[in-house]
């Protein structure tokens, strides 16, 4: 009975959960309510996963509506990893508010901030779930919205003006996307993803197609933060409190990367060319700026904050990259790197949150020696840094493997060259932070560290832990990702010459 | 059984006795595993049956995590011996960061001679840089531990972009041998060159193995640079590039031991020399000349092993490693006195020295190949050997200057290390038929000939006479000389400063001139240039012009 | 009697031991005459070719060591250690 509507209670119950939340005004309910209803996602998620590993494609009518009328919800390979990515996420980062909200959100506001959490999650879980464009709209807002509350409850005052610039970026992303939607109802007079492909053969005109397509994908990259549309990302990540930021970092870009990739795959065709260049080109042509650029600004950055939030950008870039090499393996390392990157960035974000709250600073060149007085975080932070590098035996090492593999097997041996080059840029990045937080005298700031509580640390050390878990034995993602790689791809073979 | 054994890799009972020395208090049990594990190995590399292991699928990858031929358990040999003497020498050293991080060190060495594909190789050859990188660390000195580790990631990223693009090739990962030609070949062997301390960067060997502890130098010299050995005479032989390389390297190493004054430096490079020897044996390429080159590794890691506990030994006892400020060590410690000549010796390859065996086989490699230069060069480089190994050392350490009033007593277990390390080498060096069963093509060498003793004692005398007529000259001088490392340690720096300098006098020069073009074409440019990397400082209306920017492009190419 | 300067000014116990070791070689040499040789470059088989080109090599390699450390030498210890 319950199982028929997992689709939409994955949604429903962190939204629910939220409203809840928001109505309890207590913070100490508000916790219990965010965990259990995330906990409860979480497991929806995972047994819908289990439905379509089993039993392929969900399709659910809400209202019994017919698609062409109605919305329908559509689970399947792609979007099944994404919805347990999400849930999963959202566990972790409730989980580790709960002490750290104490530090860092004004006490009265803990229980908004909890309901935004759960609103944000439901927004994200609905854009991956739903299969209608609209509606998927809809959910960007929702989702958008709740982020714009949450990094605005920062304590830092920057925190107002990251939140305000994301807010018209945002919007204006939004805007374009909704623009596109609107021309693509106009040549197939549907919004049902489904209908949407059956319909584009019969189009005659491709112009507004071609529109549409270009109106939602620059909407979605301002999402998904691909360079050189990344620039509200760095304040964002580094002013949000310090639970939203891992929130953020290991779900909002991820699942606008989904999208892309939905349109990008099974709508569009990812070869069409616009003009003389084709769409795969010009997103390859942005990855690997996106990789070295961001990289590079990330070295020069002192605020480790800042610093992982330009090497999400850089990794963003890898993701992208994938998916422009549009063969298996490279759609496989895309849609690894997005479940491994938001493990090994959400413990990268957790651990250097860890830091702040018991140091005070995340800043570098005040943290040096913290390695000695918090082994613990800072082990967690090394254990990520590594895997962001690609070292054997983290998570990074296998979704850049299938990227290379991708490239190689394109027959572009240069691409996975630059790949690897690229990785020296992270070592840098990296190295300079392992180089100030391990090999240097502790300054007055690491001796003054608090004790960090473990409600903060166990989140932080799962991710940590999958991080390598998922380097050694993987699996379980590998398994993941090529069923949506060759979902996408088998769809994308039919749908546009 | 056999199955199970072939699966079992030698390098398993170290990684696990690396772990299991960290559960354990420092103590008789702890003591036991850290002695066990090398013992454990060693049974296992004669255990595990030759040949390859069944296959394990990772990531769709044929993997072999264990194969064994002559070649494997030669090195596995060394390398097991090499741990065990060096946990015997470093018992009593209080440290169990160090004594875990040597034997995850010798675990990796030996996961890389028994790796049966690429892969696996490449897993354990960057255990092996965590491994030593935790073994110089352990020594206190931070800043040579990051150099040390910056160098090996250097040479990691290289080597795994080689592997990378060779992996895409039909061999796939499996272990077959390159031409260096394709840039995924040169790329490899780069990486592994670097392992090797080959040029530009020789001089990483030099840096970091004299700042570890008075123990954990005895460990870094047995497996790094012969893993790289290794793996050349595995992915390149007969690579015609190798024998320039290793001729240089020998060359530079004579010169740099011959005027060095601390004693575990001067060692280091000596192991930059000895690795050159087998560089070239290994780019001569024939069945004879490999199994030289594997011969001398097995030999140098034995007196290598022996000459850094000498040396470990005379920095424990006097807390002085510089040769101009040591003297007349022979009588306090005769044990290690002993020990340093007959490493020295063994070093220098006088008759009835292990040295002596591997190095004639090496020669004799050269000679029945007609490499003339390689010949000529390196049997001067041997008489040149003798000089530092087996004159000046020990000369100026044991029997030159003034005595210490007294020194600090060495534990059993010490002496005990190196008189077994000693008794090999000896052993060795009186029954060469125990080197050529474990490298069976050098078999057919006489190395016990009349004329070839006479050979090696006339040089060695000619050479010891050049020693006594320039001894005032090569009498050691606190000094530094510029190395490869001025490469990376000064150099960046130098340039960075004239930079920092060029650019202000080029802003004075050219400030009047930018003020005006600024003012002419608006501040844009150059703002944007900084901005697209300072993203974070964007302005909103940028932001969101750069979106417009790009949707406007997309939409008059589509329109085009 | 006069103390010896300069590097070849050599003092009595020295002399006395590079006085024997002379005579070794000496010996050595001659012995070389009698055994048979295997030499592979021709040269490199003659009867004292060991002893010539050892001391030859030796005097090289030092005059090269010293020669580089009077040129590369550097004052002063490395910025980063």
């Amino acid at each position: 009975m319950i199982a028929a509507h997992l689709p939409v209670l994955v949604v429903l119950l962190p939204l629910f959960g939220g409203l809840l939340a928001a109505l309890s005004r207590h913070n100490e309910a508000a916790f219990w309510i965010a965990l259990v209803a995330s906990i409860a996602t979480l497991a929806a998620a995972a047994a819908l996963a289990g439905q379509v590993m089993a039993g392929g494609p969900i399709s659910y009518r809400i209202g019994g509506w017919d698609p062409a009328l109605g919305i329908e919800y559509r689970i399947d390979a792609v979007s099944a990893p994404i919805l347990l990515l999400v849930a999963a996420m959202g566990v972790a980062a409730i989980v580790y508010a709960r002490r750290s909200v104490t530090v860092e959100i004004i006490p009265e506001r803990v229980a908004w901030y909890y309901t935004m959490m759960l609103i944000c999650l439901a927004g994200l879980l609905g854009m991956a779930a739903s299969g209608d464009a609209f509606n998927i709209f809809v959910f960007l807002e929702i989702s958008s919205l709740s982020t714009y509350t949450l990094i605005a409850l920062g304590r830092d005052r920057r925190a107002l003006l990251a939140a305000y610039q994301y807010l018209i970026v945002g919007t204006i992303g939004a805007t374009f996307y909704v623009i596109g939607v609107g021309l693509l109802y106009l040549s197939t007079g549907t919004l049902n993803f489904g209908l949407i492909v059956e319909r584009l053969p019969e189009i005659t005109s491709p112009r507004a197609l071609i529109a549409a397509e270009a109106f939602i994908v620059v909407g979605i990259a301002l999402k998904l933060a691909l360079f050189p549309l990344h620039a509200w990302l760095p304040n964002a990540y580094a002013y949000a409190p310090s639970s939203a930021t891992a929130l953020l970092a290991s779900t909002a870009t991820k699942v606008a990367v989904y999208l892309l990739a939905r349109y990008l795959f099974a709508v569009f065709g990812i070869q069409r060319s616009v003009g003389p260049i084709s769409v795969a080109d010009a997103l390859m042509a942005l990855s690997l700026l996106a990789m070295f650029a961001a990289s590079l600004a990330a070295i020069f950055q002192n605020d480790i904050k800042r610093l992982l939030a330009f090497s999400s950008v850089a990794q963003i870039g890898y993701i992208t990259l994938g998916l422009a090499i549009a063969n298996e393996a490279g759609v496989t390392g895309a849609f690894l790197h997005i479940m491994n990157h938001a493990l090994m960035k959400g413990a990268a974000f957790m651990a250097i949150g860890a830091i702040l709250i018991s140091a005070g600073s995340s800043k570098l060149d005040e943290l040096a020696g913290i390695g000695r007085t918090m082994p613990v975080a800072a082990g967690a932070l090394t254990v990520a840094g590594l895997a962001l590098i690609g070292v054997p035996g983290t998570s990074g090492f296998v979704s850049k493997w299938y990227l290379v593999l991708g490239a190689i097997e394109a027959g572009r041996l240069w691409l996975a060259i630059l790949i690897v080059a690229s990785s020296v840029l992270a070592v840098l990045y990296v190295g300079r932070i392992l180089e100030v937080i391990w090999f240097r005298e502790p300054a007055k700031r690491s001796l003054e560290a608090q004790a960090v509580p473990l409600s903060l640390l166990a989140p932080t050390l799962v991710l940590a832990a999958l991080t390598i878990w998922f380097g050694l034995d993987a699996g379980f993602p590998v398994e993941l990702a090529s069923s949506a790689a060759k979902a996408l791809l088998g769809v994308s073979k039919g749908a546009l010459p | 059984m056999t199955d199970a054994l072939a699966a079992m890799s030698p390098a398993y009972p170290l990684i696990v006795g690396s772990l299991a020395v960290l559960l354990f208090r420092r103590g008789v049990v702890q003591d036991a595993l850290a002695l066990l594990a090398p013992l454990a190995a060693l049974a296992l590399v004669w255990l595990v049956p030759e040949g390859t292991s069944v296959p394990l699928q990772w990531l769709g990858l044929q993997l072999h995590p264990v194969a064994s031929d002559w070649l494997a358990r030669l090195f596995g040999t060394a390398f097991a011996l090499a741990a065990a003497a060096g946990v015997l020498f470093a018992l009593d050293r209080r440290s169990t960061m160090e004594r875990a991080a040597a034997l995850l060190y010798a675990g990796a060495a030996m996961g890389v001679a028994f790796a049966g594909d690429l892969a696996t190789l490449f897993v354990y050859w960057e255990l092996m840089a965590i491994g030593s990188t935790l073994v110089v660390l352990a020594g206190g000195a931070s800043q040579a531990a990051l150099r040390y580790a910056l160098m090996h990631v250097f040479g990691g990223i290289l080597f795994f972009a080689g592997l990378g693009i060779v992996a895409a090739e039909p061999g796939g990962l499996a272990l077959r041998v390159f031409q260096a030609g394709s840039p995924g070949s040169w790329l490899l062997l780069a990486g592994i060159l670097v392992n090797a301390g080959a040029p530009p960067v020789s001089a990483w060997v030099a840096d970091a193995y004299p700042r570890a502890s008075w123990s954990g130098a005895v460990f870094l010299s047995a497996f790094t640079t012969k893993a790289a050995v290794y793996v050349l005479i595995r992915l390149f032989p007969g690579e015609a590039v190798l024998v320039p390389i290793g001729l240089f390297m020998a060359i530079y190493a004579l010169v740099y031991a011959l005027i060095e004054n601390d004693i575990r430096r001067m060692l280091s490079y000596s192991i930059v020399g000895q690795v050159g020897f087998m560089l070239v044996a290994v780019g001569i390429g024939s069945e004879h000349a490999l199994a030289a080159a594997a011969a001398h590794a097995f030999v140098h890691i034995l007196y290598k092993s022996l000459l850094m506990m000498a040396a470990g030994a005379i920095l424990r006892a006097t807390g002085e490693i510089r040769l101009s400020a040591l003297g007349g060590l022979a009588k306090l410690m005769p044990v290690t006195a002993a020990a340093m000549v007959v490493g020295g010796f063994s070093l220098a390859a006088v008759p009835f020295t292990a040295g002596f065996v591997s190095k004639s086989a090496i020669m004799a490699a050269l000679a029945d190949d007609h490499a003339a230069l390689a010949w000529f060069l390196l049997t001067a480089v041997s008489a040149g050997s003798f000089l530092y190994a087996g004159l000046r050392l020990p000369f100026f350490a044991l029997v030159n200057g003034k005595a210490p009033d007294t020194v600090a007593p060495l534990p059993v277990s010490m002496k005990l290390a190196m008189l077994v390390m000693a008794a090999f080498n000896l052993a060795i060096g009186f029954s060469p038929a125990l080197l050529a069963r474990l490298a069976p093509p050098i078999g057919a060498v006489k190395v016990l000939s009349a004329d070839h003793i006479l050979f090696q004692l006339q040089l060695i005398v000619a050479a010891g006479i050049c020693f006594g007529v320039l001894l005032k000259l090569l009498a050691p001088k606190s000094r530094i000389t510029i190395d490869f490392d001025w490469l990376w340690r000064e150099l960046p720096a130098a340039v960075l400063g004239r930079l920092i300098r060029a650019r202000k006098q080029l802003q004075g020069f050219f400030e009047p001139v930018l003020t005006t073009a600024r003012s002419g074409i608006g501040e844009r440019f150059p703002v944007w240039a900084v901005r697209l990397l300072e993203a974070g400082n964007w302005r909103t209306g940028d932001i969101a012009l750069a979106a417009t920017a790009l949707l406007g492009l997309a939409l008059l190419v589509a329109a085009v | 009697m006069a103390t010896p300067r300069g590097i070849l000014a050599i003092e009595p116990r020295r002399r006395r031991v590079l006085a024997i070791a002379v005579v070794v070689l000496l010996v050595l040499v001659g012995v070389d005459f009698f055994v048979e040789h295997h030499g592979a470059f021709g040269i490199d088989g003659t009867p004292g070719f060991a002893a010539w080109y050892g001391f030859a090599s030796a005097v090289f390699f030092v005059a090269l060591a010293l020669g580089w450390a009077s040129l590369a030498a550097v004052r002063g210890g490395r910025r980063d250690d």
